[in-house]
């Protein structure tokens, strides 16, 4: 003998979970429905709604093309190529040598041909890097602990 | 194997082509979720594109413990519900698109009843809270499974099922047939009133 103990909530939970097949065992909610009128009531205008429902997934839903625009606003946030990235560092590098140049007129030289004379002579890389101008201006603003 | 996670390595590395494979995959099915949850199609687009830009900047924060596409989706869902907590957006009801209107491979008075039941449901749906409407998005029109769903909302899959049940109940209240349920029984106090 199956109880009735079902309350009218749980028994609409019951009905709502039958209409979409996941529901297992179902003897409980047909004993509530068997006395209660109100829940089938319930159960009729849920099937009402499930009808609705399936006219309004047989409805095409259009759609749009978006990839320009997101395309337009993912580019600034983009990896460029490798090729690109070292281009724009070796950039910034030079661009920090033209500020030494700038900053300390005289005592600078351009960036390129005190690699080249340093190299010419076979000096180590590390050396020679020490002392151009773009690292003496890198060594005037001491480096800023992260913070969280 | 989930199918995306050469697609996700690429996406960690901000990669253009990555981003536009992800878009090629998913990005009718996002658009679509995003025209149910929010309704008008311009907000609806606005949604899309955000999607996709949190994907490119969040693609990291992907652990694998659901698909991709799982994933996606709960982005997805979970920004169309910020946009409508943060502009109180409401679904307008919106005209009858004049290609489905005029749609002549189906009887005049059958294409009028499906517009006009959908455009009363699309009113109702409009009228629920976002959670209730993502729900029923989810179930009704995309068509997962309570796993899925749970899957998808990141809740246990009994909060599916009463949430579903809750939204549906808030539907046929709207609809303004709700029959009258019994009242539960009311607990017993603990102690007796003097």
């Amino acid at each position: 003998m199956i109880l009735d103990d079902l309350t009218c909530a749980s028994a609409r939970e019951r009905l709502s979970a039958r209409l979409d097949g996941e529901l297992d065992e179902a003897r409980a909610l047909e004993a509530h429905l068997g006395r209660c009128a109100p829940c089938r009531t319930h159960e009729r205008e849920l099937a009402r709604l499930a009808r609705g429902f399936a006219a309004l997934r047989a409805e095409p839903v259009g759609s749009t093309d978006l990839w320009p625009a997101i395309e337009r606003r993912a580019r600034p946030r983009a990896a460029g190529p490798l090729l690109a990235r070292v281009a724009a560092a070796l950039l910034g590098f030079l661009g920090v040598g033209a500020a030494a140049r700038w900053l300390a007129p005289g005592d600078g030289e351009p960036a390129a041909r005190h690699l080249l004379e340093h190299l010419a002579r076979g000096e180590r890389a590390g050396a020679l890097l020490a002392d151009l101008p773009e690292y003496r201006v890198l060594r005037a603003f001491p480096p800023v602990e992260e913070t969280r | 194997m989930d199918p995306d996670l050469e697609l996700v390595h690429g996406l960690r590395r901000r990669q253009m082509g990555a981003l536009r494979e992800a878009y090629e995959r998913h990005g009718e099915r996002v658009q679509r979720l995003c025209r149910r949850m929010l309704g008008r199609p311009a907000d609806a687009e606005d949604a899309a594109q955000d999607v996709f830009l949190k994907l490119f900047e969040r693609a990291g924060a992907f652990d694998g413990r659901a698909r991709f596409a799982t994933w996606l989706h709960r982005l997805t869902v979970n920004t169309c519900l910020h946009r409508l907590e943060k502009e109180r957006l409401r679904l307008v009801r919106p005209l009858p698109e004049p290609d489905l209107a005029a749609d002549g491979r189906e009887a005049p008075h059958e294409s009028l009843a499906r517009t006009e039941t959908r455009l009363e449901l699309e009113r109702l749906l409009a009228r629920l809270s976002g959670e209730h409407r993502a729900v029923l998005v989810l179930r009704e029109l995309e068509g997962l499974s309570y796993r899925e769903i749970a899957a998808t909302l990141d809740v246990p899959e009994g909060t599916v099922m009463s949430r579903l049940a809750r939204a549906r109940a808030e539907l046929v209240r709207l609809a303004g047939t709700a029959p009258r349920a019994e009242p539960d029984p009311v607990p017993r106090p603990l102690l007796e009133a003097p």
